[in-house]
């Protein structure tokens, strides 16, 4: 019998706990937090215009992170935790950046603030990686099909639409509850 | 002295056994594994001359901890000695640190590899390849002591190809990617003391790196003649607009030429940022930019690099043959910087 050590490590275990949902979107202000990718900040501003004209937000304003890697910076997080009622990060269509924008929505969870990051389909299992990384492997982001860095404006407007319902599902409803 | 290591346990049958289960268990970058040992784990640490707890690295955006014994353990893994240890602890630290950013890197489709460079006199005690057959197999140094940093990146930070490490392609960088410096054939100061470094330390440094690109040139007698042909071979290459780092790497017939004229490492340096230069036009036609070009886009230019100093020049590669080779960094040079770490015994 020989005895093997472990080299992995463990992660832990979790369930997400999320902000307190509002009842509506109604007067709500709304941060997007975009990470920099070829039409990321078309889809969410398409978004933003929709919920304020569909859903009766007060308005959006508009994030930019320092480069697609990288989570949202501490301003960011500082800002929005002060200023605004709920987040929308988006849109992860690379392996860093889906990880990263899955990682915006956890960490303003955390903070408060709804939240719904979106990442496209290809990199699904590199969005519950990265939850699982934080011990929040049910952690619930939304699902774009990819890819959407080579779309006109009209194909936008039909990924947008689909997702929509989705976006605000999440935003006013705990997915644990 | 005792070590005491707390790692989780797994019982097997026997050493043939052992090798089996750790390809089960995924433990294994797709060869075969040295089985991790309570004796090997611990020799290894002891090696370290460190604790099996203390804490070798933080990456933040993953809350994770890497700590001595874990590096330890994918050490063992990967056939490391246990002198290797301090040159695999100082490049876990450069992975670690904020500079070099791990989640960009080791996550993205783009696929660099960690390029680990050693300077000073460890890289000749471990023996650690800096001529024939650079990127080469048969070094044991070379190819365990990247093994093993892979490791830890798959099996302590989880960067699983397919899971959080998505590259498209990756190259095979990815399985061991070690290089020394040919420091005593050298005319010029070596690369760690451009960085900060005495001759006498040692030190790891740890790029985001593309595979390498072999230039051949056995006509020119001059820096410029080879130079012409390594910034030809360079200007449109790996991100092309991202500005990252270049490290080029001037083998044995082509160091005898930049010797024999004297040139410096700066001279070398700046031909090749002078001579990498790309227009706006192009870059916009072949499709790096956006939109069709501009007037005065033929006339506007973009560096290939920021700066001259991010072309790192070192050489390296057997005495014989008319061959160097460069590598272009991974995006930008402000999205993963290279770190260059002491090595500690």
């Amino acid at each position: 019998m020989i005895e093997l050590l472990d080299p992995t490590r463990e992660l832990r275990e979790g369930k997400m706990k999320y902000a307190a949902r509002p009842a509506s979107l109604e007067g709500l202000r709304v941060a997007l937090i975009e990470n920099t990718k070829w039409n990321s900040e078309a889809v969410l501003h398409k978004i933003g215009d929709k919920l304020v004209a569909d859903h009766g937000a007060a308005g959006f304003k508009v994030f930019h992170k320092r480069y697609s890697s990288v989570p949202a910076h501490e301003e960011i997080i500082e800002t929005v935790r002060r200023e605004f009622d709920v987040m929308i990060a988006g849109v992860g269509d690379c392996g860093s950046c889906s990880s990263g924008t899955v990682l915006d929505g956890i960490l303003l969870e955390k903070e408060g603030i709804p939240s719904a990051s979106i990442i496209t389909s290809v990199f699904v299992p590199t969005g519950h990686a990265m939850a699982a990384q934080w011990a929040v492997p049910d952690y619930r982001f939304l699902i774009m099909e990819h890819p959407i860095a080579n779309l006109t404006g009209d194909e936008l407007d039909v990924k947008v639409a689909a997702i929509l319902p989705e976006v605000v599902g999440l935003l006013l409803k705990d997915p644990a509850s | 002295m005792t070590i005491e290591l707390e790692s989780i346990r797994h019982q097997v049958a026997d050493a043939d056994e052992a090798i089996d289960f750790c390809f089960r268990q995924g433990w294994s970058d797709g060869l075969p594994v040295v089985p991790p040992t309570e004796d090997r784990v611990a020799g290894m640490v002891q090696a370290s001359g460190r604790e099996p707890d203390d804490v070798v690295g933080v990456i933040a955006d993953r809350e994770i901890v890497i700590t001595v014994e874990k590096v330890a353990v994918n050490a063992v893994l990967a056939g490391c000695r246990p002198d290797y240890m301090p040159v695999v602890l100082a490049a876990i630290e450069g992975i670690c640190d904020k500079r070099w950013a791990y989640h960009g890197p080791s996550t993205t489709t783009s696929g660099p590899a960690v390029l680990i460079i050693v300077n000073g006199p460890i890289s000749r005690e471990l023996g650690i390849n800096n001529g024939d057959n650079l990127f080469g197999p048969g070094w044991r140094s070379n190819l365990t002591i990247g093994r093993a940093v892979r490791l830890v990146m798959r099996n302590v930070c989880g960067s699983i190809p397919g899971i959080l490490d998505r590259a498209t392609h990756g190259h095979p960088g990815k399985l061991s990617y070690v290089i020394a410096e040919n420091e005593l054939d050298s005319p010029w100061a070596p690369f760690h003391v451009d960085r900060g470094f005495s001759q006498e330390q040692s030190t790891v440094t740890v790029i985001a790196a593309d595979g390498p690109r072999q230039i051949f040139n056995q006509l020119s007698s001059t820096p410029e003649g080879v130079l012409t042909t390594m910034a030809d071979d360079m200007r449109i290459s790996g991100g092309v607009i991202g500005q990252t780092h270049y490290i080029v790497l001037l083998a044995g017939e082509h160091m005898e030429i930049m010797q024999k004229h004297e040139w410096t490492k700066r001279d070398v340096r700046r031909y090749l940022f002078e001579n990498t230069m790309n227009n706006y036009a192009h870059l916009r036609r072949t499709n790096r930019f956006t939109g069709p070009a501009k007037p005065g886009d033929e006339t506007r230019i973009r560096p290939l690099v920021s700066n001259e100093d991010m072309i790192f020049v070192i050489p390296a590669g057997g005495k014989a043959g008319a061959f160097s080779s460069y590598i272009p960094g991974w995006a930008k040079e402000s999205w993963s910087y290279a770190v260059t770490k002491e090595v500690r015994k």
